[in-house]
C-alpha cells in the first residue's frame, strides 16, 4: 500500500516558510508563527524517533515495521529522558560523589557521567545536551502554540525555535555513532510507555 | 519551595544574568510568567515559566537569536539553578522573548509565499492524481 511518510526535512521546510524566513518585510501572520513552531517541534520529534528505532533495529526491517515501532514512543517518553540528560548536564564540570536526587535508581547518572578522582563528572556531549534542551523547549513552545491563546510568538522567538529544531536535527544526523547519543536512543526506547 | 523562596531565587538569577552576553545574545530582563500553563492537559504543563527578555537579534542576518547562544543561555540558567537551589530545573520552562515589541505590521507577501509554496507541494514523488 502506498504511504506518505512523515519527513522531518519537509516539516522543517514548512516551518521556515511559515516563520517567514523568506518573507520580504513586516510580520507574517501570527497563526503562521504558531504553525511554524508546531512544525519545527514535530520535525525534531519524528527525526529523533527514527534514530531511536534505527538504533534498536540494526537489521533490515520493512517500512511498515519501522512505522509501527515509531508509534511505541510517546512525547512524554522522550521528554522524560531529555530531562534526565539535562539534569546530568546541569551539574557542569563539578565532581559529584553521589547522583542528584532526581536521577535516583534510574541508571542515568552512571550512563551519562564518567568516573574521576573523588566521584563522577558530567559526560554529556554538548550536542546531546543541545538536542535534549531543544526537544523540551520546543515541546513547551508547541503546547503554547497549539493551546494557549495568551501566548505570543514574535518573529525572533519563532525563527529561533525553527533554527533550533534544524540544528538539533543536524546534531542527530551527525552523531549516530556517538556512544552517548546511542545510550540516549536506547533510554528513549526503554522508556516507551506503549511497550509496557 | 515556597512562593517567597521562589521569587527570591528568581531575583538572584535575574541579577546574575542582567547585562550578560551569551555569544551575540544580551539579557535585558528576567521575570516569572504569572500566566503559566497552556491548558494542553499535559501533566508536565503546570510548572514554572521564566520569561527572559533579550535585545533583538539585529545583526544575525536571520532575524533569530543563534540557537547555540540561546542554548548556552538556557544551560547557564539550568546550572545556576541546580547549584544554588539544589534541585534540577526540569519543571521550569524558559521562554526567550524580545525586550522591545516588534513591528505588528502584517505582511501580505508572507501569506502569498505560503499559498504558492503549499500549492507547489514538497513531495518529490510524481503526482499520480
Amino acid at each position: 500500500m502506498m504511504s506518505d511518510p512523515i519527513r522531518p526535512e519537509a516539516l522543517l521546510r514548512q516551518a521556515r516558510l511559515l516563520a517567514g524566513f523568506e518573507a520580504l518585510r513586516g510580520r507574517p501572520s501570527p497563526t503562521n508563527h504558531r504553525r511554524a513552531v508546531s512544525a519545527a517541534y514535530y520535525a525534531l520529534f519524528h527525526d529523533l524517533i527514527t534514530h531511536c528505532v534505527d538504533e534498536v533495529f540494526r537489521v533490515q526491517i520493512s517500512d511498515a515495521e519501522r512505522y509501527r515501532a515509531a508509534r511505541w514512543i510517546d512525547h512524554r517518553d522522550i521528554r522524560r529522558v531529555c530531562s534526565w540528560v539535562l539534569a546530568v548536564d546541569a551539574v557542569g564540570d563539578v565532581t559529584h560523589s553521589s547522583r542528584p536526587q532526581s536521577l535516583a535508581d534510574k541508571g542515568v547518572w552512571e550512563f551519562f557521567t564518567r568516573e574521576v578522582p573523588g566521584g563522577r563528572q558530567n559526560a554529556v556531549p554538548s550536542r546531546l545536551a543541545f538536542v535534549a534542551d531543544a526537544f523540551n523547549g520546543l515541546q513547551d513552545a508547541r503546547h503554547d502554540a497549539d493551546y494557549d491563546s495568551s501566548a505570543s510568538f514574535p518573529k525572533a522567538t519563532t525563527k529561533t525555535h525553527v533554527l533550533t529544531a534544524q540544528r538539533a536535527v543536524e546534531h542527530l544526523g551527525a552523531s549516530t555513532a556517538d556512544p552517548y547519543f546511542r545510550r540516549f536512543f536506547v533510554f528513549v526506547i526503554g522508556s516507551a510507555g506503549r511497550l509496557k | 519551595m515556597t512562593n517567597a523562596a521562589l521569587d527570591e531565587a528568581i531575583t538572584q538569577l535575574r541579577d546574575e544574568l542582567l547585562g550578560r552576553e551569551f555569544g551575540s545574545i544580551r539579557v535585558r530582563d528576567l521575570r516569572r510568567d504569572e500566566d503559566t500553563g497552556s491548558g494542553s492537559g499535559d501533566e508536565d504543563d503546570d510548572g514554572l515559566r521564566l520569561l527572559v527578555l533579550l535585545e533583538s537579534p539585529s545583526d544575525t542576518g536571520t532575524g533569530a537569536w543563534p540557537p547555540d547562544d540561546a542554548f548556552e543561555l538556557r544551560r547557564a540558567i539550568a546550572r545556576w539553578w541546580t547549584t544554588r537551589e539544589e534541585t534540577d530545573i526540569s519543571g521550569i520552562s524558559v521562554v526567550l522573548l524580545p525586550a522591545t515589541p516588534e513591528s505588528q505590521d502584517f505582511d501580505p507577501q508572507a501569506e502569498g509565499d505560503l499559498g504558492q509554496a503549499v500549492e507547489g507541494g514538497d513531495d518529490e514523488r510524481p503526482n499520480s492524481a
